[in-house]
C-alpha cells in the first residue's frame, strides 16, 4: 500500500515537472517577434550610434544638428572602407550637405549610399527617415528610391511597416502645415507598399480635402484597382465587413437585452430582494442583486452565457414583440461559432501559422531568418495537403537567397507532391526560366494558362519567357488579351522595374504566382464547409468562463424551445403586482392591498378626500417623474434605449442599431482595414464619431427639455 | 343572472376586486362566500353602498346596540319595525323620526359601522367572490351608506397591518378594562368616547368581550381606541388581577437594525465585487501564464499585426525622442497606438520592458529567468 502511494507520488512529480517545462517553453515563445525591417532598423540605429562617435559632424548633417564644415571631408576620408554601413551614412551625409548647398549636386552621393547599403534594409530605412526629418524633398525621394530598389531586388513586394511610419509622419507634417512634406511622404508610402489600398486611401483623403478632384479620382481608382487585383485585400475587406456586421448585431443585441433587463429588473429580482433583510431600502436590495451579473462579468463569465441568462430572466415578462426579438437574439448567439468560423477561415489566409499566409509572406517578403524558420516549422508539422505549398514556399525562399539549382530541386519536389496546383507549376516554370530553359518554361506557362487571361503574374512570366526568345509581337498580343486586372498587375511590376533598375535582378524577372480572387474565395468556401478552422473560445472573444463553442448552437436551440414552452404555460398564481398609485412592483408579502408599502404609509390615516386626492396626484407625479428621469438618463447613456423602454417602436430599434453600428465602428472593434500596421485606417471613423456625438447631444437635449424647468424638483423627487 | 366577475380571493384579494370595480365605475352586488359564511356588498358606481355579513348589517348592528345599551326596549323596537315596514322606510330613519337617535348620530354611526363591517371582510384571505351587475345596489334596501372604495381599502389594509400589534398589546379578550380618569370633555373625543361612557356607567371593570357587546364598534376600532385611551391615561388594563402598561409590549421599529442591515448589504456587495476581482485576477494570471502568442485564426492575424504596430510605435518613439519608452502607455503621445491596440485580442495586456540597449514586448508576465537575463 505504501509503495503504491510512493509510486503515485513519483508519477505526479513527473507530471509536475513536465508542466513546469511546458510553462518554460511557453514563456520563451510568448515574445512578440519583430519584422526583419524592424530588427534591421534597430541594428542600424546601433550602427549609427557608432558612426556618430566616429564622424560626429557627418552624423550631425543627417540629424540636423550644427556642423563644423571644415571637418566634414576629413571625417569622411577617415571612415573605414570595411564598415559598409558607416560609409553609406557618410555618403548620405555628404549628399545631403551638397544638396543643401547646391540642389541636384548631392545625387551621386545619395545613390552611392543606397548602393552601399543595398543588402541592409535597416540602414536604408534609417537613412530615409533622416532624409525625411532633416533633408530636402529631392534627397528624401532619392533615398526612398534607393530603398525601393533594394527592397525589390531582394524579393520584397512591399514594406508595410515603412509605409505606415511614413503615413504617420505625413499626418504629423500635415498637422504642422507642412503640406509638401506630407504629400511626398504619402507618395513614397504608396510606392513602398504598392499592394495595400491604405496608403492610396490616405492620398485620396488628402486630395479630397485639398479639393483636388483629379487627384482624388486617380487615387480612388488606384484604391479600387488594388482591392480588385490582390486577393489579400479582398480578404481583409470581407473579413472586416463580416466582423463589423457581427459586432454591430452583437452590440445591438446586448443593448436590447440590457434595456429589457433594466426595465424588468424589479420583476426579475423582487421576490429575491424580499428574502434579503427587509428593514433595508428596497432600492439598495435591487442594487445589490444587480451587482451579481456585474460580478459574474468581472469574474470572467462570458457574454454568450450572460446573453442566455438575460433571455431567460426577461422572457416571462416580455411582450410578444420583445419575445420575437429575444428569440432572434438567442438564435443569433447560437450561430456565433459559425460566424466566427467563417471569420477564422478568411483570416487563416493572413494569420501567422496558416499555410496560405506563410506562402503569402514568402511571396511578399524577401528572405529572412524569421521567415525561413517559420517555413521550416510549418513544414515540420504540415499535413500532406499542406506540404506541397510549403515546399514551394521553401523553394521560393531558396531562389530569393540565390540558390537557383537547389530551388529547382525543391520546386520539383513540390510539383511531385501536387502536380495539379497551378501555382507550383508556374513556380516550376519560373525556376526553369531563371536557369535559362526558356522553351520548357514557356510550355509550362502555356499549359497553366489554358485560355485564362486574368492571371497577371502568369501572363507576365509567359511574356518574359517569350520576350527572351525575341518574340515581342507575341508579347504585345499577350498584353492586349490580358484582362484589365491582369494588365494592372503587369503594369505595376513593369513600372517598378523601369523606375528602379537598368538591368533587372533575377527576383524581378519573374513574378511569384498567387491565388486569384476566384480561387481564393472557392478555397475559403470549401474550408468553411469542411470545418477546417475550428473555433475556440478566444475567437468568440467572450469571457474567460463560457460555454464551449461546440455546444453553443444546440444549447441555444434547446433554450429557445424551452422558452417557447415555458412562456406558453399559464402562471399558476399571480405572484407579482404593481402598485396602483406609483406603479412599483410588489409581491404578496410587501403589498398593502392595492398599494405598495410606500404609498400605503403616505396615504393611510388621511380620510379627507381633498387632501387625499392631492397626495395621490403628488405620488403619481413623482412616479411619472421617476420613470421619465430613468428614460431620459438611459437615452443619454445609450441613445434609444430609453425610448425602447417606454414604448417599443421601430424607430427606437433603428436608433439602437445605429448606435451599435457607430459604437462598433468608432471603437475600432472590427479593425476595419487596419489589419495593417497603422491605426489611422478606419475609413469614415470621423463620421461614425460624428453620428455618436449627434445621438448623445440629442439625448442631452432631450434630458434637459424633458425635465424642463422642474428639472431640479424632478431630480429631487426621483 | 349575469356574472360580470367571479373568482377566488386567493388569486385576487378583496381590495383588488373592489379597486377593479371602482375603476370600471360599476354598480351591482358583490357576494363573498367562505365556508358557511356569506357576505354581500352593494356597490354603486364603484363605491360601497351596502354591506351585510351573515345577516349583520348597519341596521342590525345599531339595533342590537340600542337594545343592549338600554336606549331602547324590545317593545320600542317592535313598534319601530312595524312603522318602518308600513312606511317602507329603513329602521334607522324611523329611529331618527321617533327621536331614539339624532340625525347627526345616525349619519355618524352608519359611517362607523359600515366601515368596520367592510374592514372585517378584508380578513377573508380565502373564499370565492362573485359580482353581479343585473341586480343593482339600489335593489337592496339601503341606509344611505356611501363609502369611498379607495379610502376603505386603505383603511382595511391599515387595520390588517396593525391588528397583530394591537392584539399583542392587549393580550387576551379576557383583559379587564376600567375607567381610570374621566376626560374633561367627551365631545372632543368623537364617537369613540362612547367606550368611556359605557365604562363610566359600569361599576366594575369590564372585559373586552363584554365591552364589545356594549358598543357598535368592530373589534379593531374597539382595541385601537382602548389602547389609545390607555396611553392617554383614561383607562386601566388588568389581567389576572394585575394592571399592565399597554405601552410596554409595543414592538419598536428596528431603526438600529435598519442601519446594520444596510451596512450588511453594502458589505455583501463589496465582498461580492472583491471576490469577482480575485477570481478574475486568478484566471487572468493562469491564462497569462499558460498563454503562448496565438498564431492561428484571426487572433493569430491580429497578434501579428498588433506586434508590427507596437514594435513600429516603440521604435518610432525612440527615433523621435532618443530614448526607449518606459511603458507602452508612453506611446500614446507621438505615436498613433491607441489604448485598444496596447492590449491583446485575448484581453491580456501586452508586457513591455526595456534595458537601455533594447526592449521586448510579450503577451504575458515575463518569466523570472527572462527578468534575470535582462534586468
Amino acid at each position: 500500500m505504501v509503495s503504491k502511494k510512493l509510486r503515485l507520488s513519483r508519477l505526479d512529480l513527473t507530471k509536475v515537472g513536465g508542466l513546469i517545462l511546458a510553462l518554460a517553453a511557453a514563456s520563451v515563445s510568448s515574445t512578440l517577434p519583430r519584422t526583419p525591417l524592424q530588427a534591421g532598423f534597430q541594428e542600424a540605429q546601433e550602427k549609427f550610434k557608432a558612426f556618430r562617435v566616429q564622424a560626429p559632424d557627418l552624423a550631425a548633417i543627417l540629424t540636423g544638428k550644427p556642423v563644423q564644415a571644415d571637418r566634414i571631408q576629413a571625417e569622411f576620408y577617415a571612415l573605414s572602407v570595411s564598415d559598409k554601413a558607416g560609409v553609406a551614412f557618410g555618403n548620405a551625409a555628404l549628399g545631403l550637405w551638397n544638396e543643401k548647398l547646391r540642389p541636384g549636386s548631392g545625387d551621386p552621393w545619395i545613390r552611392e549610399s543606397s548602393r552601399l547599403s543595398e543588402t541592409d534594409l535597416g540602414v536604408q530605412w534609417l537613412l530615409v527617415l533622416e532624409q525625411l526629418q532633416n533633408g530636402t524633398k529631392s534627397s528624401f525621394q532619392l533615398q526612398c528610391q534607393g530603398l525601393e530598389a533594394s527592397m525589390l531586388s531582394q524579393g520584397w513586394m512591399r514594406l508595410p511597416e515603412a509605409a505606415s511610419w511614413l503615413l504617420t509622419s505625413a499626418g504629423e507634417a500635415a498637422s504642422a502645415q507642412q503640406t509638401a512634406k506630407a504629400e511626398v511622404a504619402r507618395a513614397m508610402a504608396s510606392r513602398l507598399d504598392p499592394v495595400s489600398p491604405v496608403p492610396e486611401w490616405a492620398q485620396t483623403k488628402a486630395s479630397a480635402l485639398n479639393f483636388d478632384l483629379g487627384g482624388t479620382y486617380a487615387h480612388g481608382l488606384e484604391v479600387y484597382n488594388r482591392i480588385l487585383a490582390y486577393s489579400a485585400n479582398q480578404q481583409i475587406l470581407a473579413f472586416n465587413l463580416l466582423r463589423l456586421l457581427r459586432y454591430t448585431l452583437a452590440l445591438t443585441c446586448l443593448l436590447l437585452l440590457l434595456t429589457w433587463v433594466i426595465r424588468y429588473w424589479p420583476y426579475i429580482v423582487h421576490e429575491l430582494a424580499e428574502r434579503l433583510p427587509r428593514d433595508s431600502s428596497l432600492q439598495l436590495r435591487y442594487s445589490l442583486l444587480a451587482l451579481i451579473p456585474v460580478a459574474l462579468m468581472v469574474a470572467g463569465l462570458g457574454l454568450v452565457s450572460l446573453c442566455f441568462l438575460a433571455a431567460v430572466v426577461v422572457w416571462r415578462k416580455a411582450t410578444k414583440l420583445e419575445r420575437t426579438l429575444i428569440s432572434f437574439i438567442v438564435l443569433f448567439v447560437g450561430v456565433q461559432p459559425y460566424l466566427t468560423g467563417l471569420e477564422s477561415t478568411i483570416s487563416s489566409h493572413f494569420d501567422q501559422a496558416g499555410t496560405e499566409s506563410v506562402y503569402q509572406r514568402v511571396v511578399q517578403e524577401g528572405w529572412s531568418d524569421d521567415l525561413q524558420d517559420r517555413v521550416e516549422k510549418s513544414l515540420g508539422r504540415a499535413t500532406s495537403d499542406e506540404r506541397a505549398l510549403l515546399t514551394l514556399s521553401k523553394a521560393i525562399l531558396l531562389r530569393k537567397q540565390g540558390n537557383y539549382l537547389q530551388a529547382l530541386d525543391v520546386v520539383r519536389e513540390a510539383h511531385r507532391l501536387n502536380p495539379s496546383d497551378s501555382r507550383i507549376s508556374t513556380s516550376l516554370g519560373n525556376q526553369l526560366f531563371l536557369i535559362g530553359q526558356y522553351d520548357t518554361a514557356t510550355k509550362i506557362y502555356q499549359t497553366v494558362q489554358a485560355g485564362d487571361w486574368s492571371n497577371g503574374p502568369l501572363l507576365f512570366n509567359l511574356g518574359q519567357s517569350i520576350t527572351w526568345r525575341g518574340r515581342t509581337d507575341s508579347m504585345t498580343n499577350l498584353i492586349a488579351n490580358a484582362s484589365a486586372i491582369a494588365r494592372y498587375r503587369i503594369d505595376v511590376v513593369a513600372r517598378q522595374n523601369s523606375n528602379a533598375f537598368q538591368i533587372l535582378p533575377p527576383n524581378r524577372l519573374v513574378m511569384d504566382p498567387e491565388m486569384s480572387p476566384a480561387q481564393m474565395w472557392t478555397a475559403i468556401y470549401e474550408n468553411f464547409l469542411a470545418h477546417r478552422w475550428t473555433v475556440d473560445r478566444w475567437d468568440l472573444q467572450t469571457g474567460l468562463i463560457d460555454l464551449p463553442p461546440q455546444v453553443i448552437f444546440p444549447f441555444s436551440l434547446a433554450l429557445w424551445g424551452f422558452l417557447l414552452w415555458w412562456g406558453s404555460r399559464q402562471a399558476r398564481r399571480k405572484t407579482l403586482f404593481e402598485c396602483r398609485t406609483c406603479g412599483r412592483v410588489m409581491c404578496r408579502v410587501c403589498r398593502k392591498g392595492i398599494h405598495c408599502g410606500n404609498c400605503f404609509r403616505r396615504l393611510s390615516g388621511i380620510e379627507e378626500v381633498e387632501l387625499r386626492n392631492q397626495l395621490l396626484d403628488r405620488i403619481l407625479r413623482e412616479s411619472d417623474g421617476r420613470r421619465k428621469l430613468m428614460r431620459l438618463t438611459m437615452d443619454l447613456a445609450l441613445p434609444g434605449t430609453g425610448r425602447l423602454m417606454t414604448k417599443p417602436s421601430f424607430g427606437a430599434f433603428c436608433q439602437i442599431f445605429l448606435l451599435g453600428v457607430c459604437l462598433a465602428y468608432s471603437l475600432n472593434l472590427p479593425n476595419f482595414l487596419s489589419l495593417y500596421p497603422v491605426s489611422e485606417t478606419l475609413v469614415g471613423q470621423e463620421l461614425a464619431i460624428g453620428i455618436l456625438v449627434f445621438l448623445y447631444t440629442v439625448g442631452g437635449i432631450q434630458l434637459v427639455r424633458g425635465l424642463g424647468k422642474e428639472a431640479r424638483t424632478a431630480m429631487k423627487e426621483a | 343572472m349575469a356574472q360580470a366577475l367571479n373568482g377566488q380571493l386567493r388569486d385576487f384579494s378583496l381590495p383588488d376586486v373592489l379597486q377593479f370595480i371602482l375603476q370600471q365605475r360599476k354598480s351591482g352586488r358583490l357576494t363573498l362566500t367562505f365556508h358557511h359564511q356569506k357576505a354581500e356588498v352593494g356597490i354603486s358606481r364603484g363605491n360601497v353602498s351596502h354591506v351585510d355579513i351573515d345577516g349583520r348589517n348597519v341596521e342590525t348592528v345599531l339595533r342590537d346596540w340600542l337594545l343592549s345599551s338600554g336606549r331602547m326596549s324590545q317593545e320600542d323596537l317592535a313598534g319601530v319595525e312595524s312603522v318602518s315596514r308600513s312606511m317602507d322606510r329603513s329602521i334607522l330613519e324611523t329611529l331618527v323620526a321617533k327621536k331614539f337617535i339624532s340625525a347627526e348620530e345616525r349619519a355618524e354611526w352608519i359611517q362607523i359601522v359600515a366601515e368596520d363591517l367592510i374592514c372585517d371582510l378584508f380578513q377573508w384571505q380565502e373564499g370565492a367572490y362573485e359580482f353581479n351587475t343585473d341586480l343593482p345596489a339600489s335593489a337592496m334596501r339601503g341606509v344611505g351608506i356611501n363609502l369611498s372604495t379607495e379610502m376603505i381599502t386603505m383603511e382595511g389594509m391599515r387595520r390588517l397591518d396593525e391588528w397583530p400589534r394591537l392584539r399583542d398589546r392587549l393580550g387576551s379578550p379576557g383583559v379587564q378594562v376600567s375607567l381610570a380618569q374621566a376626560p374633561t370633555s367627551y365631545a372632543d373625543l368623537g364617537p369613540e368616547a362612547l367606550i368611556l361612557r359605557q365604562l363610566e356607567q359600569a361599576s366594575a371593570p369590564v372585559t373586552l368581550d363584554d365591552l364589545e357587546h356594549r358598543v357598535p364598534f368592530g373589534k379593531f376600532r374597539l382595541y385601537d381606541t382602548i389602547v389609545a385611551y390607555a396611553d392617554e391615561g383614561y383607562l386601566t388594563l388588568r389581567q389576572d388581577g394585575k394592571t399592565f402598561d399597554s405601552k410596554l409590549p409595543l414592538r419598536t421599529d428596528a431603526e438600529p437594525n435598519k442601519s446594520s442591515s444596510t451596512a450588511l448589504l453594502l458589505a455583501m456587495g463589496a465582498g461580492m465585487m472583491v471576490l469577482a476581482l480575485v477570481v478574475n485576477w486568478m484566471i487572468s494570471a493562469a491564462i497569462g501564464h499558460l498563454a503562448m502568442v496565438p498564431e492561428r485564426g484571426f487572433i493569430g492575424a491580429e497578434t501579428r499585426f498588433e506586434a508590427i504596430k507596437l514594435h513600429n510605435a516603440v521604435q518610432r518613439f525612440r527615433y523621435l525622442t532618443g530614448d526607449w519608452p518606459n511603458s507602452l502607455d508612453k506611446l500614446q503621445s507621438g505615436t498613433s497606438v491607441t489604448r485598444g491596440e496596447r492590449n491583446s485580442s485575448m484581453g491580456v495586456e501586452y508586457g513591455y520592458g526595456n534595458w537601455g540597449t533594447g526592449y521586448e514586448i510579450w503577451l504575458r508576465e515575463r518569466s523570472s529567468e527572462s527578468r534575470k537575463a535582462n534586468p
